[in-house]
């Protein structure tokens, strides 16, 4: 069964909406002269399942009169979102131990590679410029107080 | 305060040389970015929202009025030279702007749409001056029914006429109003959703949030996506519009700017519908409807000035009742609450050089918008011209530093991680993205006025049927509803029998 974006949608409203109920049915939900915490997550929570079973209504309705669907992850952009969201994580990891430099060196090189056809010498040229344009900007430009390059481990 | 000495203020605040610097600064930033391709005004303001930390209120308001009306000038050239709206409402723009650009008059297009945009904003700014004290005494009757009525309003519309349907629009927005409860709970001091991450406990961050869904989800869906239609860029053209493009274009301004103002205070309604209702109009009053489609000039003035004047009434509803009708305005909202300003209908007395600033700054941002930019267009041109390969680079690198800047902790960026994977789910789902941050702005004010509301009540839910204005809100809220859904239902089950 191939996950296409109605089904992709009804997941992630059955999910979240789940965890909304269950956890803020924690907070306390209250009375209704004096809701509680738990109140507002609870009824975003019930809401998010009702449009949840809801499209899964409408889903199977279109399936049955034989609408055919296509998976909502195309193959061609498996590349970039996992390339992109590492580059990011590795700017997180590195920025606080190493500094700002090295956590951009970091970005650029691997975010480089979410799109093919890129040529090494071409990543070193991306790389000298963002640097320089980003330091420029937020360092002298903005008055940022980076480490730029930090050793502490 | 009449409305000449209101104005008058808010010239004395927004031409200070250093805030007429900030200005300048926010449209030539905002312009920079927004022209990128397929980078529209909504990436743009939240990409530049961290650069606009640390100045002083009225200098970081200024500078993001600037900022949005660079990046929704900088959307329209992008769509004239390269066919590439950087979001729906200039994607009408593209039908005639980029067929003038082939024929080699992109030059003329966009000194119309920039002209035509001036014009408009100049209108909207005076219909804003003086719709503002009346609207303001009587949204400051308002209780909290009816706040929490017109929230409801406001949300559900919005998510009705997005496209994908209404239970994915209001699913969408339900899920921004649930992780706008993330953190500590306004009335009780309890954290939220926090699972015990300290970071949480002040909520979610709204600068990261926005990178993440737009910058981040952004680039992820861009990458190897078509890259546009480059070749024509490369002849400008005469920049200055003939006599004939004079006389077909300003009565198209004139009913675009008429329609987008009133179609820009609605909520829901918004700026994407303003341009489009503006082209079929000029399409329908024209005497050679058969030009349109071909680079037609009143293709590009009515709707350009449409959804500037739209984009400029938008700022009703956000600043005198702090309700944002739309994502962009979320947006805008967000960042104005990040600087401790609360819009409402008590900023105009309790701040009135920062309302009145903000006003005029608008109208200062659209003449600078004029005077600079066209004749940069060159610079422009040459930026469309970056590979992409450098660009998303590029742009992530900003996105990140820039989200870094402002608490100097790591969770922001992991959090962006998150984000940028929510982002690009939901767009995976057939989601609006911009309807999440709508819910993330408006939940905690929903709540804070439904919980008020109903405490004053004793629990009686029946207290905003019975308030007139909170009435006729939830009857307007039903009616929008009703009327989506029934035709959803009609188009489903045509679907269904074909």
């Amino acid at each position: 069964m191939t996950i296409h974006a109605d089904l992709l949608a009804a997941l992630i409203f059955l999910v979240f909406g789940a965890i909304a109920t269950v956890v803020g049915w924690g907070y306390g939900f209250g009375t209704f002269s004096a809701l509680g915490s738990g109140a507002m997550p609870v009824l975003a929570g019930c809401g998010l399942l009702i449009m949840g079973v809801a499209q899964l209504v409408q889903t199977a309705a279109a399936r049955r009169a034989g609408q055919a669907f296509v998976s909502a992850f195309p193959g061609s952009e498996m590349r970039p979102l996992l390339v992109i969201l590492a580059a990011v994580l590795a700017f997180g990891l590195l920025v606080g131990p190493l500094g700002l430099l090295p956590a951009l060196t970091a970005l650029v090189c691997i975010s480089w590679f979410a799109e093919s056809g890129g040529r090494r010498l071409e990543m070193l040229a991306v790389l000298v410029v963002v640097a320089v344009l980003i330091v420029a900007i937020f360092y002298y430009g903005l008055g940022i107080p980076f480490r730029l390059v930090a050793w502490r481990f | 305060m009449d409305l000449f000495a209101s104005l008058a203020l808010g010239l004395q605040v927004a031409v200070t040389p250093i805030n007429l610097m900030y200005c300048l600064l926010g449209v030539t930033l905002g312009t920079a970015i927004g022209v990128l391709p397929g980078v529209g005004p909504i990436i743009t303001i939240s990409l530049l929202l961290p650069l606009t930390f640390g100045l002083t209120p009225e200098a970081s308001i200024i500078m993001l009025a600037g900022i949005f009306y660079g990046a929704a000038y900088g959307g329209s050239t992008t769509s004239i030279l390269v066919n590439l709206p950087g979001e729906a409402s200039s994607a009408v723009t593209c039908i005639d702007g980029h067929q003038m650009a082939r024929q080699g008059r992109a030059g003329a297009a966009l000194a119309v749409a920039a002209l035509g945009s001036f014009f408009a904003g100049t209108i909207g700014t005076l219909l804003i001056a003086l719709a503002g004290p009346p609207l303001a005494l009587i949204a400051m009757r308002f209780g909290a029914a009816e706040y929490a009525a017109l929230v409801f309003v406001a949300l559900l519309s919005t998510a009705a006429m997005t496209r994908g349907g209404v239970v994915k629009g209001v699913g969408v927005a339900l899920l921004g109003m649930a992780f706008g409860s993330v953190g500590s709970d306004v009335s009780t001091g309890m954290f939220r959703f926090t699972f015990g991450i300290p970071e949480l406990r002040d909520g979610i961050d709204f600068a990261v949030l926005a990178v993440g869904l737009f910058a981040v989800a952004e680039i992820i869906g861009n990458i190897g996506a078509p890259q546009g239609d480059a070749v024509s860029s490369r002849n400008i053209g005469r920049l200055w519009p003939s006599r004939e493009d004079f006389r077909r274009s300003w009565p198209a301004a004139l009913r675009g700017t008429g329609m987008g103002a009133l179609l820009g205070v609605l909520p829901g309604a918004g700026l994407a519908m303003s341009s489009f209702t503006a082209y079929m109009v000029e399409r329908s009053v024209s005497k050679h409807p058969e030009q349109f489609g071909k680079g037609a000039v009143e293709g590009v003035a009515g709707p350009e000035s449409a959804n500037n004047a739209a984009s400029q009434t938008a700022f009703i509803p956000t600043l005198l009742l702090g309700i944002p009708g739309s994502p962009t305005m979320a947006l805008m909202l967000g960042a104005f609450m990040i600087h401790g300003v609360q819009p409402g209908p008590r900023m105009m007395g309790d701040h009135p050089q920062l309302f009145w600033g903000l006003i005029v700054s608008m109208w200062v941002g659209n003449l600078l918008l004029v005077i600079l930019n066209l004749p940069l267009i060159g610079l422009w041109v040459r930026l469309l011209r970056v590979p992409y390969h450098w660009l998303y680079v590029f742009v992530l690198a900003f996105a990140c530093v820039g989200v870094f800047t402002m608490g100097s902790s790591s969770f922001d960026i992991y959090s962006l991680v998150f984000f940028g994977a929510l982002g690009y789910l939901l767009k995976a789902a057939g989601c609006n993205p911009a309807l999440f941050i709508l819910g993330f702005i408006l939940g905690p004010m929903f709540e804070e006025n439904f919980r008020r509301a109903m405490t004053l009540s004793r629990g009686d839910p029946m207290v905003f049927l019975e308030r007139p204005i909170s009435l006729t809100f939830v009857l307007i809220g039903i009616a929008v509803l009703l009327a989506t859904t029934t035709s959803f239902v009609r188009r489903g089950r045509a679907e269904v029998t074909e």
